[in-house]
């Protein structure tokens, strides 16, 4: 059924890039997006939150969320995305039940491929909590 | 002229073949779809397989098990892909252009099974399954419901239901 022609609901998603994967995090959640900074080795990046390997970069984003000691570093671009609500798929229940990508909530497509729309919330914050202990 | 002269009887009850048909007939049949892996033939009952796909493109999913490949965008259905061969442990395909992606459901879940080569589709009776050979490697016996004669060969016939529920309780894949 296509529900494009009749569902004008849309989501607007922030995306960035975890290594070469396109994320989105609800528009929502996020707070602010600061201004670039230099990679000093001691961030903690998205992909480690993400349960990835860091990828290496020279430059770094901080993009802060809503919620106490929330911000997400990232490498590579930001943009502000609109989907359609036709565009949004519940994850299939083999990957729902086997997928080890922290926060993975649903899939997203357009005209460049997939977007995996994670969920800052499922994240374990404690790794950004413990990030000044020497 | 050596003819034996033999009652009509004894000639008749001695014809199998009108009772081997009858035997066909109310013998229960039961679809199976043949297909290769690594060379070897295996078999699916039909009742599982809802379709074979022509070829899709996979989107990657990273922080999965090694046996889920992707996903693919089936008429707006997504619809994981699961590689059968690492399923049973099985090496990779050489050339993944010649693969097959077959649709697959169970009462578990549902997703496309990608397999070498689909080769037929028949039917069989149930007696023409017979029990897996005793020396069948543990870990395979779970996942294999007999063997059964297509053609010239043995092809294994897999036990799609228990490797679906397998691949879920996270024991394979």
């Amino acid at each position: 059924m296509n529900v494009a022609a009749c569902d004008d609901r849309c989501w607007e998603a922030v995306t960035f890039c975890a290594g070469p994967h396109r994320m989105a995090v609800e528009a929502a959640k996020v707070r602010h997006l600061d201004a670039e900074t230099a990679d000093d080795g001691r961030e903690i990046r998205v992909e480690t939150l993400l349960g990835l390997a860091p990828t290496p970069a020279a430059r770094l984003r901080r993009l802060r969320l809503w919620g106490a000691e929330r911000e997400i570093v990232i490498a590579g671009g930001v943009e502000i995305t609109r989907l359609g609500a036709h565009a949004l798929y519940r994850l299939p229940k083999p990957l729902a039940v086997r997928a080890r990508l922290r926060g993975l909530k649903a899939l997203g497509f357009d005209e460049r491929g997939m977007i995996l729309v994670v969920d800052p919330d499922l994240w374990d914050w404690s790794v950004v909590a413990g990030k000044e202990t020497p | 002229m050596s003819d034996t002269i033999t009652p009509l009887d004894e000639i008749l009850t001695a014809d199998s073949r009108q009772q081997a048909r009858v035997a066909d007939i109310d013998e229960p049949r039961i679809k199976l779809l043949v297909l290769t892996l690594a060379g070897e033939p295996f078999a699916i009952r039909g009742e599982f397989v809802r379709e074979v796909l022509p070829d899709h493109p996979v989107f990657f999913v990273p922080g999965c098990p090694p046996s889920l490949e992707g996903v693919i965008n089936l008429r707006d259905e997504i619809e994981t892909v699961i590689d059968l061969r690492r399923l049973l442990g099985l090496p990779p395909p050489p050339n993944l252009g010649e693969t097959r992606i077959l649709l697959v459901a169970t009462a578990a879940m549902q997703s496309g099974v990608r397999v070498d080569r689909v080769d037929d589709v028949t039917d069989v009776v149930e007696s023409a399954i017979l029990p897996p050979p005793a020396t069948l490697a543990a870990e395979r016996k779970t996942v294999v419901k007999g063997v059964v004669r297509i053609g010239t060969q043995m092809a294994t016939l897999l036990d799609i239901e228990r490797l679906f529920q397998d691949y879920l309780d996270g024991r394979i894949g």
